[in-house]
């Protein structure tokens, strides 16, 4: 099971921009890349827990301010490690509206990746 | 030009490998340097460290990291920031400088050895950029310390704890020279990235990094930032290294190896961050407690890289965790009341609302050391300061080098018997604090034997006088270096 939560609209996250929501425990990585692309990610870092939304965000690569590492946006994957990818929450846009959909197992949703 | 990606060329930069016509392996690594000797060299093919860097993008990112830690230091050594800081606080700073500023240099040496000898060239690679991190560190920790010179004239004890026979210095310098000075590469890479960073200090710096920031001493937090960057990037070398030895049917010698060290590390750090922690840390800047944090972070940490590597929790786990409770608490009652041995002002941490947060966090803390506490206080409201310093010397550990505190142990229900543990070995007696303590010892006793403990060097007439002033001339202080009560005894006045 899981609940869709209406998290921001697209006046507050431009494209290029990426941002930081909180859905109950769960802290999100909102992020909006090139061509009205929406993404939701865990949104600390897998490594050693800084927050993702710091870091920079170059077209669809974003890089973690703590220790350099870099996922892609539009898949998740580690580029940067290539071997540590970020749990992902689907996303639904209505007109401007960001809703995000998070499981209620409550379970941690977070990859954690050592390096 | 098109612009490659880095995977189109990163293994081919690399991974600089050849078949020796004219020398044997053996001679190219030697098994004392290299230890990697269990595993095939083809096997070793397999290492491969999870984040890539180049050495163009290495250098912009370490000039960068630079820039920024050193401009800091600048603005912040113009202004008042140091005079303002809580004196616990600086004994934290001053203990770390001295302490650790120059085992980071040699630490340089390990990651030269694993960058000459690790059997892969990528490991190798990745061993060339530890070594050049390690040789910033070392530097960089010595010349912040200085600029403090005009503060706090032991800031030179960054660079001179190391070249003195100190108590503390020989306990850390013992507990070093084993995991990378005198140590062969893949050892390094299992005790010192593995166990030690990847295990204790990545965290601790993350932690460390955090409450400097929280007690307003900016230039040390950014300092520690930057540092703790670089050591997360070299501190990947022990996962392939263990993974390789793993793959290749040697657990047992990777489970020995990590079990030796981890219980070496905590030795370390029960000493230097327990006290930090959970007595010179102002009390408001506490975030956790020293036994929540290995609990939290250490525990969880080992537990996931042990279950990922199938290895086991070390022999010993159930005396670790029993020591959560009491050891560092033990070994700060002996740091405090020898005070004038260290360079760093000890902080009694024992105020009446830090005696409070001391029983909520550890349960029995009260029964076990307030009693002690309660003595001293009493000494010094009436007076009687003489009563506060010891007359003779605790005996010191022939393997970790640190007092053994079993008395204190027995307080605090955790042991029966307060007598060191001994082992003989070719006619001479050694003793122990604890039984991993005599275990590592006795697993390789040539590597320990021809040690001299602080005690030994007074019991053999290495030191004269044998008395306390010669102890602490021959540990290199001068009266001025000689530590003192952080707060000027406010604790045992209710003030704080
Ligand atoms: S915390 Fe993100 S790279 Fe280390
Ligand atoms: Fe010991």
């Amino acid at each position: 099971m899981s609940d869709w939560h209406d998290v921001a609209t697209l006046d507050d996250l431009w494209e290029g921009d990426v941002a930081e929501v909180a859905v109950g425990p769960d802290t999100i990585l909102l992020a909006h890349l090139p061509g009205r692309q929406v993404r939701a990610y865990q949104g600390i870092c897998p490594h050693s827990e800084y927050s993702l939304a710091g870091g920079d965000l170059d077209g669809d690569v974003l890089t973690c301010t703590g220790h350099l590492w870099e996922f892609d946006l539009r898949t998740g994957e580690g580029v940067n490690p290539s071997n540590c990818r970020l749990y992902e929450y689907p996303v639904r846009l209505s007109g401007e509206q960001i809703a995000v959909s998070v499981p209620t197992d409550g379970r941690p949703h977070y990859n954690r990746c050592r390096g | 030009m098109p612009k490659l990606s880095r995977s189109d060329w990163y293994d081919l930069a690399r991974d600089m490998n050849w078949t020796f016509g004219y020398v044997n392996e053996a001679d190219v690594f030697p098994e004392e340097l290299s230890g990697t000797g269990r595993v095939p060299p083809e096997a070793w093919l397999a290492w491969d460290e999870p984040y890539k860097i180049s050495y163009r993008e290495y250098v912009h990112n370490q000039v960068t990291k630079d820039t920024t830690t050193y401009s800091l230091k600048n603005a912040v050594g113009r202004s008042k920031l140091f005079d303002q800081l809580d004196p616990g606080w600086k004994s934290v700073v001053v203990a770390h400088y001295g302490a650790i500023a120059m085992p980071e240099y040699l630490a340089s040496f390990g990651e030269a050895r694993m960058g000459r000898f690790g059997r892969a060239a990528a490991w190798r690679n990745t061993a060339t950029f530890g070594t050049l991190d390690e040789v910033r560190h070392g530097q960089i920790q010595t010349f912040f310390p200085y600029g403090l010179l005009g503060k706090e004239p032991r800031g030179d004890w960054a660079l001179k704890a190391f070249h003195t026979n100190n108590w503390i210095t020989l306990a850390v310098r013992h507990l070093f020279d084993d995991m990378f000075v005198a140590n062969d590469a893949l050892s390094v890479a299992i005790q010192l990235t593995f166990t030690l960073e990847t295990g204790f200090t990545n965290l601790q710096f993350l932690g460390m990094a955090a409450d400097a920031i929280d007690v307003g001493d900016l230039e040390f937090g950014s300092l520690i930032s930057s540092i703790q960057t670089d050591e997360a990037r070299h501190a990947q070398q022990g996962e392939p290294t263990i993974k390789v030895l793993i793959d290749n049917g040697h657990k047992e010698y990777g489970q020995f190896l990590v079990d030796h060290m981890f219980w070496r590390a905590w030795r370390a750090f029960a000493l230097l961050t327990g006290l930090s922690m959970d007595y010179y840390t102002p009390l408001d800047s506490r975030k956790m407690s020293f036994k929540e944090f290995i609990q939290d972070w250490v525990v969880k940490q080992f537990a996931d890289q042990f279950r990922d590597y199938g290895l086991d929790f070390p022999w010993y786990w159930d005396e670790f965790i029993n020591e959560l409770d009491w050891y560092h608490h033990a070994i700060h009652t002996v740091v405090w009341n020898y005070r004038p041995s260290v360079w760093w002002n000890s902080d009694a941490g024992v105020s009446p609302k830090e005696r409070q947060w001391l029983e909520e966090k550890y349960p029995g803390w009260n029964r076990a050391f307030g009693k002690h506490w309660d003595v001293l206080t009493e000494n010094v409201r009436t007076g009687n300061l003489a009563e506060t310093f010891p007359e003779t010397l605790p005996v010191a550990c022939n393997l970790c080098q640190l007092p053994i505190v079993r008395a204190a142990g027995v307080l605090a229900g955790a042991h029966t018997d307060p007598a060191p543990l001994r082992h003989v070995h070719n006619g001479r007696v050694y003793q122990f604090c604890s039984e991993p303590c005599r275990w590592i010892f006795t697993r390789r006793p040539e590597r320990f034997a021809g040690h001299k403990s602080i005690t030994d060097r007074l019991w053999t007439g290495d030191i004269n006088p044998p008395n306390i002033g010669g102890v602490l001339a021959y540990m290199g202080l001068s009266e001025a270096e000689h530590g003192v009560d952080a707060d000027n005894y406010a604790w045992a006045n209710g003030k704080h």
